[in-house]
């Protein structure tokens, strides 16, 4: 495939939206990276948007969300999203001291940090596995493809043995798998006239579970407020007061080891690709900050190194699974990236990578243009805005911006494509899985163990034919 | 006298329960709107028929974004902002 400087033109345009649209995304409070990241990917899958335009949107809201997902828990204390809740702590005790447009330069230059080392870490991992390939032979990505299904049950395990609630984890891969591959496909086990009237016939895509998991926590939690103990548990009175704090206040020594530390956190947290990355960026990110004495330089040191990390790790991971296995391997892979590889990037060979949906085979090297492209502008443009507008943009969402309006959104978003997939079968499916997933999120099986089990899940059904 | 809201905490902000339903309500009937005029139009024209799913699509999300945009002319925000300025003495750690 050509690129034509149309289509640069084009990536930039749709870079430049989505870096927007997730500057804002990313500093609305709570909002879980996944929920907001895989319904807008699935409209641009859906409007059979060009794969390499895809790609570059992609890139840049990955990166922008990571990055602004920090600012309002500096100058608010307020998580704005699952991958920022590890900088609380450190961001109370830079606010403390009045460090707080302080802790949000080191935010933007520990994400800027992490995505520097990442990107050339994912891309020597490429070469690795090239070199290998030429040198035996071998295709070892379809190789490994032939059994993913066994290493996704692997990753399931390895990733409940590592997770604070073991076993949640591992009583969940069976029945979670097994519950998702029977309703993709109803007919494979079972004949009933009821079913088969709701399914009529249909062989469902991953997007309705994959909504479905993404939004599983938000939907159960507007179910448990049916229940009267967990309603009034959670109501209250009257506005949310948000403190929002400016300052002049710099420390000037310690950069050089702030920096040190963020790279190499980076590194490892790349090359921990396979892990999840909440996991990864609270273990490392403890680790890095712990010989560190002075309260001030060690909380400076952890809001960089925490933000190097969790761009790090999404990175490599989406980048790694992309070039080297065209099939998710790592959690930011399965999550927010579920949808590039479900209905995009489908196969290797060779050095190219087959786009189902839009029948393009694209050479990897040429995919590196949207890819770099996205990076780019959602890096300079976030880290530009966060650095200079970060107060007054924080002040502009959270005035302006109703949580309530989000949630309509992405609700609408979900019944929209579910209902368009499936029909009403679909919407009954997003809302049933999604309550299940949301459940067993809260009991401890997070969002990677799930996905893991939903791709193993084809192996359970072999099982059971193999069985009876 | 003017009722007060019943708000829940969700998603790490205050939510106002009621407006959270009726704006659910506004977007979902735009969105039904679009599925039933395409559907309606496909019976008649061949050319929406057969490009039924990505009109869909197309004009579904347009359906939620102008839902979205109406909602939050009447949804506000259910949060007190304060700005405090702290002191700008620079400190210098040795």
């Amino acid at each position: 495939m050509v690129i034509t400087f149309s289509l640069i033109l084009q990536m930039v345009g749709i870079a430049l939206l989505m870096t927007i649209l997730y500057v804002i995304i990313g500093i609305i409070p709570g909002t879980d990276e996944t929920s907001v990241m895989v319904p807008m990917t699935v409209i641009l899958v859906s409007l059979k948007v060009n794969p390499l335009l895809i790609m570059s949107a992609f890139i840049a809201a990955v990166v922008t969300l990571n990055i602004t997902d920090s600012i309002p828990t500096a100058i608010t204390s307020i998580p704005g999203g699952v991958m920022s809740t590890p900088l609380v702590g450190h961001s109370q005790t830079l606010k403390k001291h009045g460090y707080t447009s302080y802790s949000v330069q080191w935010m933007m230059i520990g994400s800027l940090i992490g995505v520097l080392i990442s990107l050339p870490i994912a891309l020597a991992f490429w070469g690795i596995f090239e070199f290998l390939s030429v040198q035996t032979g071998l295709q070892i990505s379809n190789f490994i493809k032939q059994y993913n299904e066994y290493i996704f049950l692997g990753g399931a395990v390895l990733m409940s043995m590592t997770s604070k609630h073991k076993w949640v984890g591992l009583l969940t891969i069976i029945p979670f798998g097994f519950a998702t591959a029977f309703l993709r496909n109803p007919n494979l086990v079972i004949d009933n006239t009821l079913l088969n009237f709701l399914v009529a016939g249909r062989k469902l895509s991953m997007t309705p579970f994959f909504l479905s998991i993404t939004t599983g926590p938000l939907v159960y939690g507007l179910f448990e407020l049916l229940f009267p103990s967990v309603f009034h548990k959670q109501k209250v009175e009257g506005k949310m007061t948000v403190l929002l704090e400016q300052d002049v206040k710099k420390v000037r020594t310690g950069s050089k080891k702030v920096v040190q530390k963020t790279a190499i956190s980076s590194a490892l947290g790349s090359l921990l690709f396979f892990l999840s990355p909440v996991g990864v960026t609270m273990m490392l990110g403890e680790f890095a900050v712990r010989d560190e004495k002075d309260e001030v330089q060690q909380a400076i040191q952890g809001v960089s190194v925490v933000n190097g990390l969790s761009s790090a790790t999404y990175l490599a991971g989406i980048l790694i699974s992309l070039f080297v296995f065209a099939f998710p391997i790592s959690p930011a892979a399965l999550g927010p990236g579920s949808i590039i590889f479900n209905s995009g990037a489908n196969g290797v060979d060779g050095t190219f990578i087959k786009f189902g949906n839009s029948g393009l085979t694209i050479d990897k090297a040429t995919l590196l243009v949207p890819i770099l492209i996205g990076l780019v502008i959602g890096v300079s443009l976030s880290v530009f805005l966060g650095m200079k507008y970060s107060r007054k943009m924080t002040e502009l969402v959270f005035k302006y911006i109703a949580q309530e309006t989000v949630l309509i959104f992405l609700f609408s978003i979900i019944a929209l494509l579910s209902f368009a997939e499936a029909g009403l079968y679909g919407l009954i499916i997003v809302v049933g899985v999604g309550l299940f997933s949301g459940w067993l999120n809260k009991k401890g099986a997070g969002y990677g163990v799930q996905f893991m089990a939903l791709y193993a899940g084809g192996l359970f059904i072999k099982l059971i034919h193999a069985l009876f | 006298m003017k009722k007060k809201k019943t708000m829940v905490s969700l998603w790490g902000d205050h939510i106002v329960i009621s407006s959270l339903f009726i704006g659910l309500a506004i977007s979902l009937l735009f969105v039904a709107i679009t599925f039933g005029t395409i559907e309606l139009l496909a019976l008649y024209y061949s050319s929406v028929a057969s490009n039924k799913k990505d009109l869909i699509y197309g004009f579904g999300t347009l359906a939620v974004l102008v839902a979205f945009i109406i909602n939050n002319l009447w949804i506000k925000p259910q949060r007190n902002i304060i700005a405090k300025a702290e002191p700008t003495d620079s400190e210098d750690k040795e």
